[in-house]
């Protein structure tokens, strides 16, 4: 009785947060500038350089990405480091307890049982869509500039292909697994490739990541061109640190859980 | 020499991230050497941090550093004058000092070579966000690096002893809130000048003074910072979180991860706002009311425990209460006696969680009652000891009584003598429980059981190693120096800039 | 301040999915009624004009709620029968 009298008052509580918080909000939020009006202080100082500026330094079509990795660029680095900084303490807080020892690493299926309609459809279905993913991927990692995508898509999407595998419960084994360890020596790599990316405009006499003076670049050798490399190399960090990340997590995560289906 | 002159700004970050990155790497083959490339990244990072400060202070002006090549505000620029070039030689040399005292530590507790390169990437990592905190010149990206500290400071605290990850989850909780309040504030910020640059919404402050989106973008910073800081009603993580991080990473955690955002309060409120104007300072009154209750409660919280590390986490409560003051009193010997004192404090407290630290690693020592009598196998100990314990109180040749004496003046100045009231007591106060544990130090114990005695003397009397000596020794001179030369500090290097750019 | 039909709904939906989450009892069953917060997140992201957000959302919303049930699968009490000690 007494439980359910607490957890009325804790309800009504938090009920009664949810309604101030949500009053306040539409209160402050009538503050706020319309969104996508032409005369507010967001939408007439910075944004109108990005845009009007953005192809003709960049060569790149998609401003997202133009401000994301070149005018921002460094911001990135440091969103990848944190991405990176989140599978070390994962497999620092995770890996240290009790592991479910899988006496079958592979995990196959014999030809009885009542897995066969499921695992054929998933068999037929997995070996169609991967190869589709991950050309899916690295198109969206060389199309970043041109249209919707960019480093951090094209590494999860990677990424989706391992874990497909992973999951899916199969004949013969496919891949083999990736250790954790492997997975993050990849992703520091990958941060490590972006760092690199930007110390080499230093030993040419820029700044850190200043792709104006990148000593190799793309096309007729015009100052876009240097950018729309310097912007390639980036976003092919930012994929392998995204890819190996999710793969250490995944890893860390199944070696504790026993599948029981 | 003039190439790597001008580039030190950014050296300072990329050394220890480059060591980082490379440290799973390096330590699949060696662990043994990715432990002493983080270490010697991060020495190199202590040289270049002199050599900033020492060219900042003898030109007189500030560095403006352009990543990416592109001029503010379309990129994002470092900046660093007087002030901040002490804060960054303030946290590299307490990164450097943590990473050698945490490596007889992680040399016992080693299973696995990716777990000893986890641990000294995590403390990397904190080093490089507190570094770049301290070094930026723009909201966002400001941001950015407070969220690598959170989550190196949510790894290095769950890694920690029984309740490590209870605290570490409490802690996550809460600074996720603190981030975010921190974000909505700099988002509203956006929405009212439409630019990130500091320096730049310095500018366009003083046409927005009286708009309801500034005056819910204050509030929602005060308790962002608030909350990363341990101010008085949002600190409720902190006591748990410092005492049951790791031993070898607890001393940065609890010296320099709470000061770095007191510090970024003080550029956003001095720099970028208008303090003058009526808003403000209600804000700043507020301010004042937190840090004072701040006071009171962390000190008379710490008399009732009696585990040495929760002592240590209250005082801090009370400590960063009196950067708060400083904050709140806002003339220049306040400004100063604050600035002051975030350095002081975090060798103090660097110091006595190294010695809290050895303690455990000797002896397994957690509650002050066991101390009896360890001065006679630990000297070095107990001295850094002793020297910490008189400076927090605030006796004289050392940093801790300078700090206060100018948040004293400062307050007289101002005459609001309730802050010099609370400054007695809380000395005072501090006084009775740092005493009771000099004191358990150098007397016999009530009882010693015959198992406890055994392992004392088994121990073949032995000090502690070399690398758990150099921090204890750096931060005890450091101590002494900062009070001796304390004037020098005050007048020639802080205060020309305090009175130029941050009380226009 | 204006706002749309199809935005007003949403936000709705996020509400009610929000305290679904909170107040149920089978830890499986709130997992997959994430997976629709995530959804009605990216429609919001795609209607407000973020194109680039909606499409790392969508990806990352695939991925997050694999790693929850992943994770879910090792706790015994999930909730799923009932009062079942």
């Amino acid at each position: 009785m007494k439980k359910s009298n607490s957890n009325k008052k804790l309800a009504a509580g938090l009920i009664a947060i949810i309604i101030l918080v949500g009053a306040s909000a539409l209160k402050i939020g009538s503050f706020l500038p319309v969104i996508g009006a032409q005369d507010t202080p967001a939408n007439s100082y910075l944004s109108e350089y990005y845009i009007s500026h953005a192809v003709e330094d960049t060569a790149s079509h998609n401003i997202v990405t133009a401000v994301l990795a070149d005018y921002r660029g460094f911001d990135t680095l440091f969103e990848t480091c944190v991405l990176f900084l989140s599978g070390i303490t994962a497999v620092m807080i995770l890996s240290t307890k009790k592991k479910i020892s899988h006496d079958k690493t592979i995990r196959t299926i014999n030809d009885n049982s009542e897995h066969i309609f499921s695992s054929n459809i998933m068999d037929a279905a997995f070996r169609i869509v991967v190869p589709i993913i991950l050309i899916y991927g690295i198109y969206v990692l060389i199309h970043g500039e041109i249209s919707l995508g960019g480093g951090f898509q094209a590494g999860a999407l990677l990424a989706c292909a391992y874990l497909l595998d992973r999951i899916i419960p199969s004949f013969q084994m496919r891949v083999k697994h990736i250790t954790d360890e492997i997975a993050l020596i990849t992703a520091g790599t990958g941060a490590l490739f972006y760092v690199i990316t930007g110390i080499l405009p230093m030993l040419n006499g820029g700044n850190f990541l200043e792709f104006n003076k990148l000593p190799f670049g793309s096309g007729a050798g015009d100052i876009a061109g240097l950018h729309s490399t310097g912007i390639l190399m980036i976003e092919i960090g930012v994929t392998l640190c995204v890819m190996g990340i999710i793969i250490t997590i995944l890893e860390v995560v199944l070696e504790r859980t026993d599948f029981d289906d | 020499m003039n190439q790597i002159a001008q580039h030190l700004p950014v050296l300072i970050i990329l050394f220890p991230l480059c060591a980082t990155l490379l440290c799973p790497l390096i330590s699949h083959f060696s662990p043994d050497w990715g432990k002493r490339s983080v270490i010697s990244a991060l020495f190199l990072s202590v040289v270049c941090a002199v050599w900033q400060l020492v060219i900042v202070v003898s030109s007189g002006e500030s560095i403006h550093y352009f990543l990416g090549g592109w001029k503010p505000p379309i990129g994002i620029e470092f900046a660093v004058d007087n002030v901040n070039a002490v804060i960054i030689l303030l946290v590299a040399v307490i990164s450097w000092t943590t990473s050698l005292f945490s490596s007889p530590f992680e040399k016992k507790e080693r299973t696995r070579s990716l777990y000893s390169a986890g641990y000294y990437s995590m403390l990397a990592f904190l080093a490089v966000g507190l570094l770049g905190m301290s070094t930026t010149g723009d909201a966002f990206n400001l941001y950015v690096f407070m969220e690598i500290t959170a989550i190196s400071g949510y790894g290095l605290i769950a890694v920690g002893e029984e309740k490590g990850p209870i605290a570490s989850f409490r802690y996550l909780m809460t600074g996720t809130i603190g981030a975010s309040m921190y974000l909505l504030g700099v988002g509203f910020l956006y929405a009212s000048t439409g630019t990130l640059n500091m320096a730049d919404l310095a500018d366009k402050m003083p046409q927005l003074t009286d708009s309801p989106l500034i005056i819910i973008a204050v509030a929602c910073l005060i308790v962002g910072f608030g909350i990363k800081m341990a101010l008085f009603p949002l600190h409720g993580w902190q006591p748990a979180a410092h005492s049951y991080a790791h031993p070898g990473a607890d001393p940065m955690i609890a010296g320099i991860m709470i000061k770095i955002p007191a510090y970024a309060m003080l550029r956003f409120f001095y720099c970028i706002f208008i303090e003058d104007s009526k808003v403000m300072q209600l804000f700043f009154a507020a301010l004042g009311v937190m840090a004072v209750l701040g006071v009171l409660f962390g000190s008379l919280k710490a008399l009732r425990y009696d585990t040495y590390n929760k002592i240590l986490a209250y005082s801090s409560i009370g400590q960063v209460g009196y950067i708060a003051m400083g904050f709140a009193i806002g003339n220049v010997y306040g400004l100063i006696g604050a600035v002051l004192h975030i350095v002081s404090h975090a060798f103090m407290k660097a110091g006595l969680f190294y010695t809290s630290g050895a303690l455990k690693y000797r002896y397994g020592i957690h509650e002050t009652t066991y101390l009896g009598q360890v001065y006679r196998k630990m000297p070095v100990t107990s001295l850094t000891m002793v020297v910490c314990a008189l400076s927090m109180i605030g006796l004289p040749p050392f940093a801790g009584f300078f700090s206060k004496w100018y948040l004293a003046l400062g307050a007289i100045q101002k005459g609001q003598y309730i802050f010099v009231a609370v400054l007695i007591l809380s000395s005072l106060l501090g006084a009775i429980y740092f005493f009771r544990i000099i004191e358990k130090l150098f007397m016999e114990r009530e009882k010693i059981s015959d198992e406890e005695n055994n392992m004392r003397t088994e121990k073949k009397g032995k000090e502690l190693p070399w690398q758990m000596l150099v921090p204890l020794i750096v931060v005890v001179a450091a101590v002494i120096l900062i009070g001796l030369f304390n004037a020098y500090i005050a007048g020639d290097v802080l205060k020309p800039v305090i009175t130029e750019v941050f009380l226009k | 301040m204006p706002i749309l039909l199809l935005e007003g709904l949403l936000l709705l939906a996020m509400i009610s999915i929000a305290i679904a989450i909170i107040f149920g009892k089978n830890l499986l069953a709130a997992t997959i009624i994430y997976c629709g917060f995530s959804f009605s997140a990216m429609l919001l992201y795609t209607i407000v004009g973020a194109a680039d957000v909606a499409f790392t959302e969508a990806i990352i919303g695939t991925i997050s709620t694999v790693y929850f049930i992943i994770a879910i699968k090792s706790i015994k009490n999930r909730g799923e029968h009932d009062e079942k000690k």
